[in-house]
This record gives structure tokens, C-alpha cells and sequence, in this order.
């Protein structure tokens, strides 16, 4: 565990199965009871049960969020790469980071989900292996860009930017608009974690963190990139209650309102009061997962929202 | 568009009023002051650029993007409605795009016009490597499939199309709108394409221009009405124009001067400028409606947002009736 990273508490609100009123109220409470973090999907079909249910688009969401909060960061986990040209896609960021006074990730990740794609009219590309190379270079544009570089596209790339530079710069200052990937591939995901993100997002158990982090860590040292630099956060289905079979009653009302299908897990779902969940953390925090993003399928649970900077507080973590 | 209370109140609808805000040369802070003032001053509209570069003076400035600063708008206002003027075609594909008009109609709780062009700027195209298409014609064509397909995505259709440009499979925009109707405004003149896109499918156009030039348009667009048998008072007509209020002409200017050099600009573009007070600028907008059916003007605001023009509206829309 390091000490450059707070301990922090984040929501992420499923845009699917929901109306606009609850996801306002839900990332306004969470706001006021303070969370430090609201994320929410980039998915233009729904990616749990029918694909065809409602959804909401991502960054016109955070947008609006960013004018209804006061301190909690905001953004996508992670941002489909795919949908939009990686500069657009920094422009609408760094207007985010202003109106929000200079609280927005920049999440973003390859896609995966063919379906909303061939829908959508967007390009796919023929593998996982190309998508991650669009990403790997959507990733390096945008890093120059937001440290306040001017940035050409190498010849024969994707993306074709030309003595491109970004005005205004994130509000902060340059390169004050943190770049969060999302993703485990080892060879070509982790890769790029270790050369451009600021936060790399994961899921699992304990033990499939640690084989993620080590192989982390050799891209770190290939790329001489300090690995203590990046946040690292993780998403576990969480519920709090005082009564733990309550909790798990809760999370699987959710799930079912989405056509989620999930097996509750006591392993790696986090289900009861604050004490047994931040214990629950603890192996994750040791390994350096200082940031616990609940995973939140609306309708999204007020309690859990309202309670869960009681776990950040048991931890030890200061409200910031 | 939907009507207001004020569209009833007498034997002619009262004029409307869209403030469109210049994205160039202006933080946030002044969007958000500019919004709210223009939402308490009985503005109907609130409307932003879709640029990536800026558009007046050097194209360095600082801009910032559309879609976002809509959604920002949407959470902090409660009335007026919200719109790019216009949104630019290239930048997004019609599935996407869709997609964020219907949040935004969400978010706004149904006050989302869906404005969209060809787009024009080839530098900012250039500079972010977006297709800019082998001229104008074919990005008008573009422009044209893109609009159909937006019109079936917001009615909740949900279907297969193979066309030049998109091809979408199995496609379905859900959640619907708020509004049950979500309106296009189409903008843009172009005698043989635009306008027959507006013709065709738009429930609003925008556009801008001196008196006489205006009417040529207005020929062309009714022509084109004829041809494909849409009525044309069916759609709303906006014209746009710089204003800037003040009790004397000499003082507009100055302030107005003042504006344009904010944003690096020596000029507004060919267009008539409204500077003045509101008798004088009524005046000058009386033809558009009286002899070509506009009954919409977007007036549009450089940074930092005159705060006298959005406050004496009314004092306009008085004179007008």
C-alpha cells in the first residue's frame, strides 16, 4: 500500500434499467453523504438481460452530474473507445473537467461489446488485439495533449491528428485530468496501463489481483514507469446492511430488475455491516487497492451510497 | 417546436428569442451565468456551437465542446430549451448522436432540440483527422441519410438500413425521448441539398443573411416544399443574427467592438448586425417575419455574453407585438 493514494470510496450508477430523476438523486446523495468518486457505463445498448432496455449515454450524464455535485470526481468506467474520435473525446473531458470545476477522470478502455456497435453504425475492428492498438494510441494522443503538447499522428496510424494542441488545457493545469483504463488483457492492456494511465480499474479475488499486479509491475519496469503513480481502484458488487442475508436480498432485487445474471459470490461480493466490509477490503488495500468502487445496478441502493464513507473512515481514511 | 403561453396570448405569436452562446474565448463560469440570466429574462432557447477549433479570430483559442456544455446547461436550467446551433454531422456518427439527444432530452426533462448540419470548418477537421468528405455535396448527402436516420431512432423505430454512408443493424434508441416529438433544426442554405434535407425532414431551420438574400432562400426552400409535398409552414423558420442593445447606436458598437476583439475577431461575418436599441433592432427584424415567416431569431452572443442584450429582450420582443 502506498501513501500517495488516499483511501477513497466510488459509486458506479448502472445507466440501464433507471430515469434521469434517479440518476440525479442517486449521484446528489452520494455526493452530499461524501463518496469520493461516481462513475458511471459507456455503453450505448444495455450490457446486462435485454440489450434493448433503456440506457442513458455516458458523457451527457457526467456532465450533468458535474453541475449537481460538489465534490465527488466524475467518470466513465471506462469510456468506449470505439464511439468517438479519442480527441472529441478529450475535448468533451476537459469541458467536463472545467464545468466541474476540476473533479473529471478521463476513463477509457478498447470496447467489447459487439452488438451495440453493429447497431450503431461504429467500427468494431477484426480483434481484441486491433481494438487495443486503437486504444494504445488513442491513449498516447491524448496524454500529449492534455500535458499541453501539440500532437501529429505517426504515419499509418488509426487516428489522424494533425499539429493538434488542446485549448482550453484542464482546468488545473496541464496534465491535471487523470487518464483511468479499464481492463486485464496482460500482454497489451497492462502495457498500456504502465505507460499512460493515472488509474488502472480491475475486478476478482484477491489472488487474481496480485497475478494482475504482478504483471503490472514487469510492464512497469519495461517502460520505467513508477508503478506507485498509479491509483488503483476495483469494483465489487457491495451492499450494506446490518444484516448481511438482508444485503444479499437487496443486491439480488437489483440484479434482477436489470436481467443481471450474476451468482452472488460471498467471495468477492462485498454484502453486510461497514466493520465486516472494510475487513473485507483490507487484503485488497494491502495489495494497494486504496480506491473501492461499488458496482451499483440501479435502483441504486440509497443506503449503501449514504453509508459507504463509514467504510472509508473504519480504514482509517480522512475525508479529504 | 412546441408552443409557449405567449404564442397564445394575442392574434399574432409573440417573436422568439434564442440566445446562442459563443463556446470560443469563455469559461465556464460565464456559460453558466449567461444561461441562468438568459433563462430569467424569458428567453425561449439557449443554443452553443459545435466546434472543436475556434471559429473567429485565431483558431488557437480556447473552446469548449458542445454536447457536454448542453448537458451542463439541461441540469442547471428548468424552463428553457437546448440546442447546438448546430451540431456538425462529421464528428459523430447518427447511432451516437441520437443517443445523446434523447439524454438530453432526459436530463432537460424534455426541452432537447436536436440542431445538426454538414459542418464547414475544414481546419478542424484537418486537425483532428476527421473525415471531411470529397466537398460539399457529399458531405450534404451525408448530412441528409444521417437526419433520416436520426428521425427513426428518436420515433423508437427499430430497424436495419444499408445506406452510402451508414449502415446500422438492428438498430433501437431506447429510452424514447420525454418529448413525444423530439424537434431537428436543420441548418444551413444550400440551395440544391440542404434545403431539400430541410424540406424533407426538418421540423426547424436556421438561417442567416440580409433581407434580400433571406428571401432567395425562403424561394428555394418553398420550391423544394412543392417538390416533396411538405407544407412549408410545417417547419418553424429561424433567422440568426449578432445583437447587441444599448440606448444609442454609438454605444453598441463600442461594446460590441469590445466583444469581437475579446474573441480575437475583427468581424461577425456578412451578416446584418442588430446594434442599438430595441426599437431600432425591432425594426430590423420586422421584415423577416412580416415578409419571409420568421417568427424565431437566435441572436448570437460572443463571449463574454453582454449582459444588458440578455437582460432588455423583452424590451425587443414589445416593440415586435
Amino acid at each position: 500500500m502506498t501513501d500517495r493514494h488516499p483511501i477513497k470510496v466510488g459509486a458506479l450508477l448502472w445507466p440501464q434499467a433507471t430515469d434521469w430523476p434517479a440518476m440525479r438523486d442517486a449521484a446528489v446523495a452520494a455526493d452530499r453523504a461524501g463518496v469520493d468518486s461516481l462513475w458511471t457505463w459507456d455503453h450505448l445498448y444495455a450490457i446486462e438481460g435485454d440489450p434493448h432496455q433503456p440506457i442513458y449515454e455516458g458523457w451527457t450524464t457526467i456532465a450533468a452530474w458535474a453541475t449537481l455535485t460538489t465534490r465527488a470526481t466524475v467518470g466513465l468506467m471506462v469510456g468506449a473507445n470505439t464511439f468517438r474520435n479519442p480527441a472529441v473525446v478529450l475535448k468533451a473531458a476537459v469541458t467536463v473537467d472545467h464545468v466541474s470545476g476540476g473533479r473529471t477522470w478521463l476513463g477509457l478502455g478498447g470496447a467489447w461489446f459487439e452488438e451495440e456497435h453493429l447497431a450503431h453504425g461504429l467500427e468494431f475492428g477484426r480483434s481484441p488485439g486491433e481494438r487495443l492498438a486503437w486504444l494504445e494510441e488513442a491513449c498516447a494522443a491524448i496524454v500529449a495533449l492534455r500535458d499541453g503538447e501539440p500532437y501529429t499522428s505517426p504515419d499509418g496510424s488509426r487516428y489522424a491528428f494533425r499539429d493538434l494542441r488542446l485549448a482550453p488545457l484542464p482546468l488545473l493545469g496541464p496534465g491535471r485530468l487523470p487518464l483511468m483504463i479499464g481492463g486485464g488483457g496482460e500482454r497489451k492492456t497492462l502495457r498500456i496501463v504502465a505507460r499512460y494511465a493515472d488509474g488502472w480499474n480491475s475486478w476478482g479475488s484477491v489472488e487474481r489481483l496480485k497475478g494482475k499486479l504482478e504483471v503490472l509491475a514487469r510492464h512497469c519496469a519495461d517502460v520505467g514507469r513508477d508503478m506507485a503513480e498509479i491509483e488503483l481502484t476495483f469494483f465489487p458488487f457491495l451492499v450494506i446492511r446490518d444484516d448481511p442475508a438482508e444485503a444479499r436480498r437487496v443486491l439480488q432485487e437489483a440484479l434482477a430488475a436489470n436481467g443481471a445474471e450474476h451468482e452472488i459470490d460471498p467471495a468477492v461480493d462485498f454484502l453486510g455491516p461497514p466493520e465486516a466490509l472494510a475487513e473485507q477490503w483490507r487484503p485488497y488495500l494491502e495489495l494497494g487497492f486504496t480506491h473501492l468502487i461499488v458496482d451499483t445496478p440501479a435502483p441504486h441502493d440509497r443506503e449503501t451510497l449514504e453509508r459507504l464513507p463509514e467504510l472509508r473512515r473504519l480504514l482509517g481514511g480522512a475525508r479529504p | 417546436m412546441t408552443e409557449t403561453a405567449a404564442d397564445k396570448a394575442g392574434g399574432r405569436p409573440a417573436m422568439r428569442f434564442g440566445a446562442q452562446l459563443w463556446s470560443q474565448a469563455a469559461g465556464w463560469p460565464e456559460m453558466r451565468a449567461a444561461a441562468l440570466a438568459a433563462e430569467q429574462a424569458g428567453w425561449d432557447d439557449l443554443w452553443t456551437w459545435d466546434h472543436l477549433l475556434a471559429i473567429f479570430g485565431p483558431w488557437e483559442q480556447p473552446i469548449l465542446e458542445g454536447w457536454s456544455l448542453l448537458s451542463a446547461w439541461a441540469a442547471v436550467t428548468e424552463r428553457i430549451r437546448v440546442g447546438l446551433m448546430v451540431g456538425a454531422n462529421t464528428f459523430r456518427d447518427p447511432g451516437l448522436v441520437a443517443k445523446l439527444a434523447v439524454t438530453l432530452d432526459h436530463v432537460s426533462g424534455g426541452r432537447a432540440v436536436l440542431g445538426i448540419g454538414g459542418a464547414w470548418f475544414e481546419r478542424e477537421h484537418d486537425a483532428f483527422g476527421i473525415h471531411f468528405g470529397s466537398g460539399f455535396g457529399e458531405r450534404l448527402d451525408r448530412l441528409d441519410e444521417a437526419v433520416m436516420l436520426l428521425r427513426r431512432l428518436l420515433d423508437g423505430e427499430r430497424f436495419s438500413h444499408e445506406g452510402r454512408f451508414y449502415r446500422l443493424h438492428d438498430a433501437l434508441c431506447a429510452p424514447r425521448p420525454v418529448q413525444p416529438h423530439l424537434p431537428i433544426l436543420v441548418g444551413g442554405s444550400g440551395p440544391r441539398k440542404t434545403l431539400r434535407t430541410v424540406a424533407l425532414r426538418a421540423d426547424a431551420w436556421n438561417t442567416s443573411g440580409h433581407l434580400e438574400e433571406v428571401r432567395t432562400k425562403v424561394a428555394n426552400l418553398e420550391r423544394h416544399c412543392a417538390e416533396v409535398g411538405r407544407d412549408p409552414a410545417a417547419i418553424e423558420r429561424t433567422v440568426s443574427f449578432p445583437m447587441l442593445i444599448r440606448d444609442t447606436r454609438e454605444a453598441a458598437e463600442a461594446a460590441f467592438a469590445e466583444l469581437l476583439a475579446h474573441n480575437g475577431a475583427t468581424d461577425a461575418g456578412n451578416v446584418p448586425l442588430l446594434l442599438g436599441p430595441p426599437e431600432v433592432i425591432a425594426e430590423a427584424i420586422a421584415p423577416y417575419r412580416d415578409e419571409l415567416g420568421f417568427g424565431h431569431v437566435i441572436v448570437r452572443l460572443p463571449a463574454p455574453y453582454d449582459q444588458e442584450t440578455i437582460e432588455r429582450i423583452g424590451e425587443v420582443r414589445e416593440v415586435l407585438g
